[in-house]
């Protein structure tokens, strides 16, 4: 019988990551326009720290997807849907990838290292570059307009599931978090 | 592959990183020292170093905010040299730098490190280092000392040199690990040294000829 719920590993990579993008999201949009100040250095710091992890923590992520097949989506879902659903998770999935790595190339790009936890220095992506360094900064913004716009859509989505009770959010909850009533 | 508990720990571990966690990790600190070069006129077997090639000269600095080291520049400065390794007693190594020129690593940072908070370059538009000593201890490596005046504030100052010789040309490397608020620079909010370090790291390049 093929599962019916996505497996520990998948659900706690899928939790970890937006526990830091919902934190790394609303970090970037506030100190991005904020005046230079020690404050607003340290936020971009700590935004850099969620940023990266997320990148970290989405290499296990495709790996375990690469080589487990999720549960199948419900026999009764419209066409359209299911056809949405793919496409909106495969595009998740790229700007999970995109976000991060166009911030690294922006920070490299404009001569600031990342220190991972103000502990590792991770190599610069490219050699600095004014130029390069507001592409980057203008990619970084536009993918994220994408993305917030998409993760809206994907909690929408979920929140539309559990309304509807046809469980799909319910297999990406953990074991601990199940609502009582189905 | 990963259990789902080393997931939760390792977002457990980041938030409270990130929530508790002032990463303060200054430079650190190094024995303090600058400045540049020198030479004294030369005695008849030695001629010394006085030319200072300035195209393929240069003045930089590294300085730390959150950790994170960033690259800084000073594109115009002048040198007076005279160094000699047979004369070190004659032989000195001055500097001016044009502050008002300073490069701190973005358009943003610039605009910010001229104000009267760091080096208020309207009052105090330059650097100076004016040696009162070299001494060697062998190997090309020699300690400068001198004055350094910066923002109003004069200190005195020693700093490692390395000189390398070939033919009639020396390259001369001094480096500086400067404290900022010795010097008044980056007050205010700014004497938070958890952010932007206190240690500050110039490098000093000149290469040189003999007449
Ligand atoms: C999941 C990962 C990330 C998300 C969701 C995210 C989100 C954001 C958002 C929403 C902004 C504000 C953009 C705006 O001004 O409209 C921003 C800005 C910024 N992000 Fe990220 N980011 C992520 C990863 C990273 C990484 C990995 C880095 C660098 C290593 C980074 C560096 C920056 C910087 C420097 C800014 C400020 C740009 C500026 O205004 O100068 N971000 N980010």
């Amino acid at each position: 019988m093929t599962n019916t719920r996505y497996s520990s590993p998948a659900i706690g990579l899928h939790w970890a990551i937006a526990i830091l993008v919902l934190a790394a999201w609303p970090l970037g949009w506030y100190m991005a326009d904020l005046p230079l100040s020690p404050n607003k250095l340290q936020l971009i710091s700590w935004h850099k720290w969620l940023g990266i992890t997320v990148l970290m923590l989405m290499l296990p992520r495709l790996l375990w997807r690469a080589t487990h097949t999720p549960p199948p989506l419900p026999a009764g879902m419209p066409n359209w849907q299911s056809k949405a659903a793919h496409l909106a998770h495969f595009a998740l999935y790229a700007l999970l990838l995109a976000v991060p790595l166009s911030g690294w190339l922006m920070s490299s790009a404009k001569g600031y290292p990342v220190v991972w936890l103000g502990i590792w220095q991770l190599p610069d992506l490219i050699g600095k570059d004014k130029e390069l360094g507001d592409l980057f900064k203008e990619a970084h913004e536009l993918l994220n307009d994408a993305f917030i716009l998409l993760i809206v859509t994907h909690i929408g989505a979920a929140v539309m599931h559990r309304v509807k009770g046809d469980g799909i959010l319910q297999r990406m909850l953990p074991a601990c978090c199940q609502p009582r009533n189905r | 592959m990963a259990s789902p508990k080393m997931f939760v720990t390792c977002v457990t571990l980041v938030s409270t990183l990130v929530g508790f966690v002032a990463v303060s990790a200054d430079a650190a600190s190094k024995p303090a020292a600058v400045s540049a070069t020198t030479v004294t006129t030369a005695s008849a077997a030695s001629a010394a170093f006085t030319q200072v090639v300035a195209a393929q000269s240069r003045a930089d600095f590294v300085f730390r905010q959150m950790n994170v080291p960033v690259q800084g520049h000073f594109p115009r400065f002048a040198a007076q040299l005279n160094f000699n390794p047979a004369q070190l007693d004659k032989s000195f190594a001055n500097l001016d730098i044009d502050l008002s020129q300073i490069d701190a690593g973005s358009d943003e940072a610039n605009a910010e490190v001229k104000s009267a908070t760091w080096f208020n370059v309207r009052d105090y538009p330059r650097a100076k280092f004016v040696s009162s000593k070299i001494t060697t201890h062998g190997n090309g490596k020699y300690l400068v000392t001198g004055t350094l005046t910066l923002k109003g504030k004069s200190r005195e100052i020693s700093a490692p040199l390395v000189v390398t010789t070939q033919g009639k040309q020396a390259v001369l490397d001094a480096s500086l690990p400067l404290k900022r608020i010795d010097f008044g620079i980056g007050n205010g909010e700014w004497l938070d040294t958890s952010v932007v370090a206190n240690e500050v790291q110039v490098k000093v390049r000149l290469v040189a000829l003999q007449p």
